[in-house]
């Protein structure tokens, strides 16, 4: 339908607006001549009333020998009026306009008439000013002199009307050819506006179905859809670094989870070979036990992720408290440090926030059990809690290796391990604190981490108070 | 045959080892690359299987440290399987590439095929006469019936083969066929050779006084 489309709409409207323009110059154009035209009829008709003006009386001088006609005066006879030839010219019936005259008697006889005239009704309000009207296609002016004699003279409106109807005809072709001109031309223009949006259209198909690193031309500044095209290309940017940051996330786990499957490959594998005795199996079996748990818990901190990255997977909010959740993750905890001298201390001042109980002492449990883990024996691990201005703070300090400097911003990356050499051990995934990191984010907080090699690390996090829904 | 494994996973390593220690290879272990590359220079080692994802010093660069003094057949190990890393492993100097996770039978049969390679073999037969080492199979026949051999008598058997015509100094043997696992009690080597020679033949294995022990190339007198 050409209205959905904008150049149809445009053309539509613009069409409209052609037509009411051209429609109304036209119309105009044609009223201006119509009242011409009239006012020279009522022109021509003057003049001869004026010529008739002077029958009368002249005619009243031939029947009494010259008196002046007053009111007393008996009114001329109805016969023998007659004009003089050059007064009969101006009532020529073969003149296209057909002008006659009618002459009343006062008494309302005819006194004389144009043979061709048509059988008019004597005015009844006449006076001595010029009047006109109009009866069926003739135009008629007349007057009344003193003593009542009516004068009239009309014509035929014929050849204005033709000549009216002509103009109107040809005033509405040049309109058509305007507007047709006109709408073709707007056609074009409006193509010429719509052909960027064809482009932009083209160019945005072929970049979402195929090669995502290309962007879209920008238009000149100033141009109307220079927002739209940035917006588009910001979007591609968009999914093209989503699809990187997956494509990533999938190849790490795929490549993390290699190294537990070489091991149960080769040690089932092995074990086939040749007949084993029941201890050796017994072997192989805890070892495949044991690498099967490390793929689980691989496995369950990958979905852990992915949900968190969907951005769905926080239970509803509550009302926590930060200093009770540390003291629950350090009592779990104590007895583990306990083996290593490791000693914990904590001031925990409450600190209230909302948010998912259960994720954020996964978060505490990650922290202290990386202080722990890379503390040295007889160190010391330091919590604190804290209310600061819309925040409820945590930190967790610990006297352990430190971290250096050029991994201090990878630090929360997932899989990224500071020492290759202890990344199977103990079941650590490398994926502690980025699970940790994604949660804070969801939450909308923050974590940050301070480091020296050789004394400690500290890690803070700060969760705001209320959940605020944006 | 003496394979160095150096491989950062314990469970992996302790079962590679372990494998090949059964298919009748010595095999030594480092858990870093530090400790391979350290293996590696001082002791003659007739494969190494090396992984890429190493603590301390990484694969690639115990292998460039290694190639500037010895020529060691290299099989390394990798979860990388992009194509890039196959090539720079390749020519980087390694001899083979192998993806983890990897079929064991694989590995080995890769791992015979490079020793193979460097002794200049290329089939899995050796002809010694009546006796022959399918290397394969890693067994030995004598006159086409298959002969038991524990795993250090066929090692023995086809570190000789495979070096036919050359006098073994038993440092080089002690070197090549035993690892930390053994007790290196100095004559366990003969007694591993009279025991070869009770199964194949008084001849089989030459002993050259004062030098060492050696599978005599055919149609060369025997020597006393």
């Amino acid at each position: 339908m050409i209205l959905n489309s904008i150049r149809g709409r445009l053309l539509v409207w613009y069409g409209l607006i052609l037509c009411m323009v051209v429609g109304g110059f036209g119309y105009g154009a044609y009223r201006l001549e119509r009242a011409e035209q009239r006012r020279d009829v009522d022109d021509k008709l003057r003049n001869r009333l004026g010529v008739l003006t002077f029958v009368l009386p002249r005619l009243a001088r031939q029947q009494r020998g010259g008196e002046v006609d007053d009111g007393n005066a008996p009114p001329p006879p109805t016969t023998g009026f007659q004009l003089q030839p050059h007064e009969a010219a101006q009532f020529d019936g073969n003149d296209p306009h057909r002008y006659y005259y009618i002459l009343w008697r006062r008494d309302g006889a005819i006194l004389g008439k144009s043979d061709h005239a048509p059988d008019s009704v004597r005015p009844s309000k006449a006076s001595s000013q010029f009047q006109t009207r109009e009866l069926g296609g003739w135009h008629e002016m007349y007057f009344a002199t003193p003593p009542g004699d009516i004068v009239l003279v009309g014509c035929s409106t014929e050849p204005e009307s033709l000549a009216a109807r002509d103009t109107a005809l040809a005033l509405a072709a040049i309109g058509g050819v305007i507007l047709l001109l006109g709408l073709a031309g707007g056609w074009y223009v409006a193509s010429r506006a719509i052909k960027p949006i064809e482009r932009i259209s083209a160019a945005a198909e072929k970049i979402s179905e195929g090669d995502l690193s290309r962007r879209i031309e920008l238009p000149a500044a100033g141009h109307e859809l220079t927002r739209v095209v940035t917006v588009l290309n910001a979007a591609f940017t968009r999914l093209e670094s989503t699809f990187a940051q997956q494509r990533q996330f999938v190849s790490d786990a795929a490549h993390e989870l290699r190294t537990p499957v070489s091991v149960m490959l080769v040690e089932t594998q092995g074990a086939l070979k040749r007949p084993r005795t029941a201890e050796e199996y017994r072997q192989t079996v805890e070892i495949c036990y044991a690498t099967s748990q490390r793929m689980r818990r691989l496995t369950e901190s990958l979905l852990a992720l992915a949900r968190l990255d969907d951005g769905r997977s926080l239970a509803q909010a509550e009302q926590c408290d930060m200093a009770e959740l540390a003291a629950e993750c350090i009592g779990n905890i104590r007895a583990l440090a306990g083996e290593r001298h490791i000693m914990i201390s904590s001031n925990l001042a409450s600190a209230p926030f909302v948010g998912d109980a259960e994720a954020i002492t996964q978060v505490i449990t990650n922290l202290l059990s990386n202080g722990f883990f890379y503390n040295r024996d007889h160190g010391t691990i330091t919590l604190e809690t804290k209310e600061q201005p819309g925040v409820a703070m945590l930190s967790v300090s610990d006297t352990g290796l430190g971290i250096a400097p050029e991994h201090l911003p990878h630090i929360f990356d997932r899989f990224y391990r500071v020492d290759a050499a202890r990344s199977t051990s103990e079941g650590r995934t490398g994926l502690g604190l980025a699970i940790s990191k994604a949660i804070v984010t969801a939450h909308r907080g923050t974590i940050s981490v301070e480091s020296k090699p050789g004394a400690g690390s500290t890690f803070v996090l700060r969760i705001p108070t209320s959940k605020r829904d944006e | 045959m003496k394979i160095l494994i150096i491989e950062d996973e314990p469970d992996l390593l302790r079962s590679l080892q372990r494998s090949l220690r059964e298919e009748g290879y010595a095999a030594d272990c480092a858990g870093n690359g530090e400790e391979g590359l350290f293996f590696a220079t001082t002791n003659a080692y007739d494969a190494i299987i090396l992984d890429v994802m190493l603590p301390k010093l990484d694969g690639w660069q115990v292998l460039e440290r290694l190639r500037r003094s010895k020529a060691t057949p290299v099989l390394m190990l990798t979860a990388r399987d992009q194509q890039r890393d196959r090539v720079r492993g390749l020519d980087a100097g390694a001899d083979d590439y192998v993806v983890k996770p990897f079929d064991l039978d694989e590995l080995l049969a890769r791992l015979r095929a490079l020793i193979r390679r460097t002794s200049g073999q290329t089939t899995n037969r050796l002809d010694l006469g009546d006796v022959v080492v399918d290397l394969a199979a890693r067994r030995v026949l004598l006159n086409g019936k298959n002969v038991a051999l524990t795993a250090r008598e066929y090692s023995l058997v086809e570190y000789l083969a495979l070096h036919r015509g050359e006098v073994m100094p038993r440092s080089a043997l002690y070197e090549h066929l035993f690892d930390e696992n053994d007790d290196t009690l100095s004559n366990i080597l003969d007694v591993y050779v009279s025991m070869i020679r009770r199964k194949l033949g008084k001849d089989f294995i030459s002993t050259r006084r004062g030098h060492g022990y050696c599978i005599e190339k055919p149609n060369v007198g025997r020597a006393n």
